[in-house]
């Protein structure tokens, strides 16, 4: 082997090992400029959902002064929700429901002061957008967080695995922002099939009395031949979901229903269609877990089948404006509910839940 | 909802177009310097411009045969006097089970029976 044989192999050698350091330096700056393209769109989606939110309150607010308004918001979309310790399990759902609701007061309250021209239905729909704007908040900051720290570190694996999670949190992102402009607008989304299917039999069987036992939420006894029908929803048109746990209870304090009905909307898989519906067995209520936990409680309780009715969408389908297949589906789901009631003896009783945002859906 | 919708992907046709059309050009003068000259540089140009002109030409076709259905909101009225429906576009204002415009057949006022996104067919 000559001299420059030698110099030649190690000048390769070396060439190799510089290179395997390039490629991995190169490949960290192709993936930091991915995540910062998605950033900058949870960004846009975090400022346009704070815009509506802000524009849409000071519709309201014309006496105050709209920096104050402005100040306050951003104030309102940083507050944060703090679950009870699970280390005694014991009671935390009792103590979960007591801490969401005098969340909820509290952003009610802010709300309705900043907002002073505004109906109640109307508070109800701008606590929603600024709900909207605080949840976009979180998800960008936690991101923004994850990322920065991946940075810091030149974490490749850290900044893989927020690529990898990117594409499915737009998709989120990009379905929270599309509720914006329903709840802005004040007219049904995809998740408000449930309170559609209960408004749609109150409206066509007419109703014996209505009343709004708990805060929000309403329970109509439908004029129905020879049965006792209690439909419960969320009080409507404003955005809210209801408390349907104690209005259940209320009922249930009562009569004795042979049945509880919950008509939900539910996440559709690839390759299945929207607006399909489907049954089910136990209750159908998303969320927090609380109430879903109150009604088996009762159900459980007093030894009261239930039954759930599903209309089948996707998670962007849920956060927009309702698309004609899932009203469609909702169309489907009171005649299957109808059916359902039918099947019951003469005399006896049941309750129908439409669980879901009632944006859009008066009573 | 036009408010909020994101971009037309289509938009990028006439860029797409004038990109093809510069590359093509670009190739063809390179592959005629080459004749004349023969000179091996100009060949390989021409080459790697080829093969840019290739995956331009392949992305084109992808989005001349991507299918968007723009969906618009409707409301769907119903008359209780006399069952007729009608679906027309959303107007700012109609509210789900308001009376809105009058019935066309019988004149009674038509009910907003249903407010949803519609695909909108050409």
């Amino acid at each position: 082997m000559n001299g420059d044989t030698t110099t030649n192999m190690l000048l390769l050698i070396i060439a190799l090992f510089a290179l395997s350091f390039l490629m991995q330096e190169l490949q960290i700056y192709r993936i930091i400029t991915e995540v910062e393209n998605y950033l900058g769109i949870i960004r846009a989606a975090r400022e346009r959902a704070l815009h509506a939110a802000k524009e849409q309150v000071r519709k309201y607010s014309k006496s105050l002064d709209p920096e104050y308004v402005s100040r306050r918001i951003d104030k309102l979309i940083e507050t944060r929700i703090i679950a009870p310790t699970s280390l005694d399990p014991f009671g935390i759902v009792r103590k979960l429901k007591h801490v969401l609701s005098v969340g909820e007061r509290t952003l009610e309250s802010e709300v309705a002061s900043l907002a002073p021209a505004a109906s109640p239905y109307e508070v109800q729909n701008l606590i929603v957008l600024v709900d909207i704007a605080r949840s976009l908040n979180e998800v960008y900051k936690l991101l923004n967080h994850y990322y920065l720290v991946a940075r810091r570190f030149k974490s490749l694996w850290l900044l893989m695995q927020l690529s990898a999670a990117m594409p499915f949190i737009i998709e989120e992102v990009r379905a929270v922002e599309g509720a914006v402009e329903a709840f802005r607008r004040s007219i049904p989304i995809g998740d408000s099939a449930g309170p559609l299917v209960a408004a749609f039999l109150i409206r066509k069987y007419g109703v014996q009395y209505l009343v709004e036992p708990v805060k929000d939420t309403i329970v109509a006894k439908l004029a129905y031949s020879g049965k006792d029908i209690y439909v419960v929803k969320g009080k409507g048109p404003g955005g809210n979901t209801g408390h349907y746990d104690d209005a259940v209870a209320w009922v249930v304090q009562r009569t004795k229903p042979a049945v509880i009905i919950t008509v939900d909307a539910a996440l559709r898989y690839e390759g299945e269609v929207s607006g399909e519906v489907v049954h089910g067995f136990g209750v159908a209520i998303g969320g927090t877990g609380v109430e879903k936990y109150g009604i088996e409680e009762i159900a459980t309780k007093h030894s009261i089948p239930l039954y759930a009715v599903l209309i089948k969408m996707t998670e962007v389908e849920a956060l927009s404006a309702m698309t004609e297949e899932v009203y469609r589906g909702v169309k489907e789901g009171v005649a299957v509910v109808e059916e359902l009631l039918a099947s019951l003896p003469d005399g006896s009783s049941a309750i129908v839940v439409g669980v879901g945002n009632t944006v859009g859906v008066p009573p | 909802m036009n408010a909020g919708r994101a971009p037309h992907p289509k938009r990028w046709i006439p860029t797409y177009i004038v990109l093809l059309a510069s590359l093509l050009i670009l190739a063809a003068a390179l592959a005629l310097q080459y004749l004349r000259t023969g000179s091996d540089s100009y060949l390989v140009s021409a080459a790697f411009v080829a093969v840019i002109a290739v995956y331009t030409a392949w992305s084109f076709a992808r989005l001349i045969t991507l299918k968007v259905t723009p969906r618009s909101l409707m409301t769907l009225l119903k008359c209780p006097s006399c069952g007729h429906e009608i679906v027309r576009r959303y107007r700012e204002g109609d509210m789900l089970f308001s009376e809105l415009d009058a019935c066309p057949k019988c004149g009674s006022k038509m009910v907003a029976e249903g407010i949803f996104l519609k695909e909108e067919k050409h």
